[in-house]
């Protein structure tokens, strides 16, 4: 991350600190005690000593924001820092790190339009970094909740710390734009809700059974290797490329011909009134989508289906691709739906060939009537949850500013 | 270790120095005593969770009830350095009683600083010196774990307990750079203290806002400003040193040595009354102007060989107090500007103010009066009211040979009449140092010398200035110091409160007073050499090196500051220095220096020893793990958590096999609970970080670990 501003912060500390040395000086000089005037030097060699190790430090400290997974609400989003200090002889101690609002004071955003903030989709992130030597590298992590869905831009950040004497507080701020998808709140669906799509002559079950036959694997494309992968999948020479820059391993996608294909229909109808308990629907409805994906590949028998997504309202059309891969892109897509670019004329129009070749087709209503309500599929009512969902929904946006009950006192 | 465990102790251990240093400096504070006992028995109440803080309601009555008292205090006494520092100690104590927040520790850090400069006002002593240096580099740690440890509980207070703790872990890593962090920080500013201290201009702006906190009035000197017969109980055998005084001749040569007294003259009472003597008042001459490296010339009466006298006296105020030198001073020299008064008819001194508190040091040039030509007679009108002290002074000068009656009796007879009574109260009277009360009915002096028979010097002085006035001699009683201790590494004597004396001077000629000291000299050696057991001597090395301390830092004046800064080449000095040392060393005139120096060099080759032995043992310390290494694989030792989850287990039928690993033992005995299956497994998870990983739990760890030992405990 490149640095872009650097500031100083007036304490408290600082001023009693001042005052007293001051204090010292005057007794010194009134009293001609030799041992004040000793204490008196000692306090100016404090402040001598402070400014250059809080700067020292300061100047060579370089922060680097680590990649950040996607969570689902409610869940805790992991966020990691590696700081290093390239001074050679200045420890930095007691460092905070934290993001700033997009809002907040300070420079670094070269006359770019800010991007939206983030205050409204976690908790402020804030990590510390307790000691950081000299010419070494640490790592200091934050975990914040995932209060709302959506996608956060986390844009600079800034280390401050007020070692070693608190005189002044000093901060950099450091700028890299980084993006994290907060991923609809984890349903749990009820197992009946789940048997009733594997069962019937074109269920999800009878598809993967006919899908077993021998064939052979399908190239899909390239991706980093996960925990897991099987060694053979493991492209060489472009993982040896990717490692070159940086990068991790790449492995083959494979596709699996023939596997029973699911249909998500998400129809984001007009928002209507809130539930009784004041869960929006529209979230719900969305919800419920992610959960029919994810929740799929609950029985053995179905772990490598395909699965596709489709929002009418929205334009978006993802035609079934094997679950086992494409789940996490799916949930990345509903993360990123804007409720506010719901095309109406959309909405009514289906799009061509939605459905076909599908072994189960789920549309997930918010309310309201539309077309797609004539189409044959398993239709769920996210105003009904009851029957599908299995137990409370849990919430679907926190308050970012108390998530959950307050801190404990220090011990 | 945990960065609040290390930050409490550090920031108690600064506190409670503080108030060591204060009640050291301050002994007679019962609070400032108070308040290390209190910072021992709270930081291990608070270590061991016994108890923590007191309730906000007893924290606001206990503070008030210390701000009544300290109103209470300065109304009274007044401000002072006691008053204040006995204030901020109360708050100290209450605020070790309520440590919730970085806050709360901050000000106890604050409180301890202005405690310990508290305690540096009070006394300059090298006690206070060094613990004073112990405190700054806790200080320093102090300060930079609070800055760590204010950053963490702002994390802490921002995030939310649903975002889970910040590590509250100090790596070994981090304690090492906070450790030379100290230690740099400490190196600096040593180097710039030293800077400071040495060029600051000294007598500079001194007193300019007055005293405005005046250290308390201390009596530690032993010297009273009047006799009192009639007080019982014992004289002071305090060994804390009041002066310290280099004799010299005109020449230049040391005339101290063991065995070799000078009455040190503080001040001369003449009156007597109901057992009290007091100084007469007659005028005195005040200097206006002050004095500062020029010397203060006094009248001066014809005189023999000049004695020269360098005095520094350890402790002086800024208000009124006693000089002391030795016969009558002609000529004075002070490093700092002075107010000074001198009564001409007894030629004693007195400083009537100065700007500043600590160590006073004076030279003092005094002779031996000597008559003048024509001066002679005797003082008319000379008596002492009481009869039987007349009887007694008459049967004493009578046995000797003399004319009692003073009409009667030759003008240089007096002079063997003084003698003669002395010479009687040596070998007819005992001393001791119990200060025996007379009934109130009876003169103290006529009880010394008609019953009781023994006493103190003050009733020996009194005794024999009452004896000589009886048959009109003019007598007084003199207070002041016995240098007596000579210490020939340093070559000047050590005055103690122990030293503190009583004589008299009798008139041989009208103006012309004699020194007669009639307590039997054996005692007064005995009372007043320095003892010479093991203890007596460590004593008399920290004596030395306390010395050196006021000499080198606290004395430290603009006389000094100029030979610091002296233009003339270090070098050459240096060398000067050396040629003269070297030459002394090789006639061996000095055996002090020879003696010297054979210690330093013994030092320095058991220093040399102790080093080399220190490097050949870390040398052979992994050498000699790595030979056991080979014969057995070093083990981690098992945490208490798991020997403790081992032990459930073994009582509830499942102890652990040798060979099934941890996990895998946890997961076969709770196979049918899975609540407590659960918690056993993660306590064998901290365990496999702990000892794989080399992570050793958290605080938070720590807590749950505890929760779920109870949970598997309570799992039936």
């Amino acid at each position: 991350m490149r640095v872009v501003g650097r500031r100083y912060h007036f304490n408290v500390g600082g001023g009693i600190y001042v005052f007293t040395t001051l204090l010292l000086m005057t007794g010194a000089i009134n009293s001609q005690n030799n041992l004040l005037f000793l204490a008196f030097g000692l306090a100016l060699g404090g402040l001598f000593v402070s400014g250059v190790m809080s700067g020292g430090a300061m100047m060579g400290l370089r922060v680097a924001r680590l990649a950040i997974a996607p969570a689902s609400v409610g869940e805790r989003v992991a966020i990691r820092y590696r700081l290093s200090n390239r001074n050679r002889f200045i420890p930095a101690m007691g460092l905070t790190v934290e993001e700033l609002h997009p809002g907040e004071r300070g420079p670094g955003r070269g006359g770019r339009a800010s991007p939206p903030d983030w205050g409204r989709f976690i908790s402020r992130p804030i990590a510390l970094c307790v000691g950081l030597g000299p010419r070494r590298t640490e790592e200091a992590s934050t975990e914040v909740v995932a209060c709302r869905r959506g996608e956060v831009v986390l844009d600079r950040v800034r280390v401050r710390s007020s070692f070693p004497f608190g005189l002044m507080g000093k901060s950099v701020i450091f700028a890299r734009e980084q993006r994290v998808l907060i991923r609809p709140a984890r349903l749990v669906l009820e197992d009946r809700f789940i048997d009733s799509l594997m069962q019937g002559p074109r269920g999800l079950a009878g598809a993967a059974a006919r899908a077993r036959a021998p064939g052979t694997d399908e190239f899909v494309g390239l991706r980093h290797y996960v925990p897991g992968d099987p060694m053979s999948h493991i492209a060489w020479k472009p993982s040896a490329r990717s490692l070159a820059s940086g990068g991790s391993l790449i492995v083959r996608r494979r596709a699996a011909a023939g596997s029973a294909r699911l249909w998500v229909v998400l129809d984001l109808g007009q928002a209507g009134d809130p539930l009784p308990d004041g869960t929006d629907a529209r979230e719900l409805a969305i919800a419920l989508a992610a959960a029919i994906i994810s929740e799929s590949g609950r029985r053995p028998a179905t772990r490598s289906a395909h699965v596709g997504l489709c929002v009418p309202a929205l334009g978006l059309n993802a035609p079934p691709r094997p679950r086992r891969l494409f789940a996490e892109f799916l949930l990345d897509d509903l993360a990123r739906l804007d409720s506010g670019l719901i095309d109406e004329a959309k909405r009514a129009l289906l799009p061509p060939r939605i459905g076909a070749g599908a072994d189960a087709l789920v549309v997930v209503h918010v309310g309201g009537e539309s077309g797609l309500g004539r189409l044959p599929a398993r239709h769920v009512h996210a105003t009904q949850p009851r029957g599908v969902v299995a137990g409370p929904v849990p919430p679907l946006a926190l308050d970012p500013a108390r998530p959950g009950p307050p801190p404990e006192p220090l011990p | 270790m945990t960065l609040a465990r290390v930050f409490r102790g550090v920031v108690v251990a600064h506190a409670g120095l503080a108030g060591l240093a204060y009640a050291l400096a301050e002994r007679e504070s019962a609070i400032a005593w108070l308040i290390p006992l209190m910072a021992a028995v709270n930081h291990v109440a608070h270590e061991r969770g016994a108890s923590r803080n007191l309730p906000r309601w007893q924290v606001y009555a206990a503070a008030t009830l210390a701000l009544s008292f300290s109103i209470a205090q300065f109304w009274s006494v007044g401000l002072n350095v006691t008053t204040f520092c006995e204030f901020l100690g109360l708050i100290l104590l209450v605020k070790l009683w309520d440590r919730r927040q970085a806050r709360d520790y901050s000000q106890l850090i604050t409180l301890g600083v202005f405690l310990q400069i508290g305690s540096i006002l009070q006394s300059q002593s090298l006690v206070s010196g060094v613990l004073a240096m112990l405190q700054v580099p806790l200080l320093i740690a102090a300060v930079m774990l609070y800055q760590v440890y204010a950053a963490a509980e702002r994390v802490r207070v921002v995030r939310t307990s649903e975002a889970g703790e910040p590590p509250d872990e100090l790596p070994r890593r981090a304690q090492r750079d906070l450790a030379a962090a100290t230690l740099g920080v400490l190196v600096v500013g040593a180097v710039v203290s030293a800077a400071v201290f040495l060029a600051m201009p000294r007598g500079v702006g001194a007193g300019a806002f007055g005293p405005v906190i005046a250290p308390a009035a201390r009596a530690v000197t032993g010297f009273t400003e009047r006799v009192e017969l009639r007080r019982g109980g014992f004289i002071s055998e305090s060994r804390e040193p009041v002066l310290d005084l280099e004799v010299r001749d005109g020449q230049g040569q040391n005339v101290g040595g063991p065995g070799t007294f000078y009455y040190l003259r503080g001040l001369t009472l003449s009156e007597y009354q109901g057992g009290t003597w007091r100084a007469a008042p007659v005028p005195e001459v005040r200097t206006q102007q002050e004095f500062v490296g020029a010397p203060i010339e006094l009248p001066k009466p014809p005189a023999g060989r000049p004695l020269i006298q360098h005095v520094r006296l350890r402790t002086a105020g800024t208000g009124e107090f006693a000089l002391f030198a030795a016969l009558s001073p002609t000529s004075l020299r002070f490093e700092e500007p002075i107010r000074l008064s001198f009564r001409a008819h007894d030629m004693t001194l007195a400083v009537r103010g100065r700007n500043r508190a600590g160590p006073l040091a004076y030279t003092a040039i005094s002779v031996e009066p000597a008559p003048r030509p024509g001066q002679q007679g005797r003082t008319p009108g000379v008596f002492f009211e009481s009869t039987a002290v007349r009887r007694l002074a008459q049967e004493i000068v009578r046995g000797a040979g003399l004319e009692p009656d003073p009409d009667r009796r030759d003008v240089d007879d007096d002079r063997l009449a003084a003698g003669a009574i002395e010479s009687h109260l040596r070998r007819r009277f005992a001393y001791t140092l119990e200060k025996s009360a007379p009934p109130p009915s009876v003169d103290p002096i006529e009880w010394f010398l008609t019953q009781h028979r023994r006493g103190n010097c003050e009733y020996f002085a009194s005794a024999h200035a009452a004896l000589c006035r009886s048959i009109g001699i003019n007598a007084r009683v003199v207070a002041g110091y016995l240098a007596a201790e000579f210490d020939p590494e340093a070559g000047l004597y050590r005055v103690r409160q122990a030293n503190a004396h009583a004589w008299t001077e009798v008139e041989a000629a009208p103006g012309l007073w004699r020194t007669y000291d009639p307590t039997p000299p054996s005692d007064l050696a005995t009372q007043h050499q320095p003892p010479r057991s093991l203890l007596a001597r460590i004593g008399m090395l920290f004596d030395s090196i306390e010395y050196a301390w006021a000499d080198s830092v606290v004395g430290f004046d603009r006389s000094r500051q100029a030979r610091v800064f002296d233009p003339t080449p270090s070098l050459l000095r240096v060398r000067g220095r050396m040629g003269n040392l070297v030459d002394r060393l090789r006639t061996g005139t000095d055996p002090a220096l020879s003696r010297r120096v054979g210690i330093v060099a013994w030092a320095m080759g058991g220093a040399v020893l102790v080093a080399g032995a220190l490097m050949i043992l870390r040398r052979a310390g992994p050498a000699r793990r790595r030979v056991r290494g080979r014969r057995r694989a070093p083990r981690a030792p098992m945490p208490r958590f798991y020997r403790d989850l081992l032990r459930t287990l073994a009582r509830r039928g499942h102890p652990k096999p040798d060979e099934s690993p941890p996990l895998a033992h946890v997961r076969g005995a709770f196979a049918d609970h899975a609540d407590a299956g659960a918690a056993a497994e993660r306590i064998v998870g901290v365990l496999y970080r702990h000892r794989f990983g080399g992570e050793p739990p958290s605080e938070a760890e720590r807590r749950r670990i505890k929760a779920d030992l109870r949970a598997v405990r309570r799992a039936r």
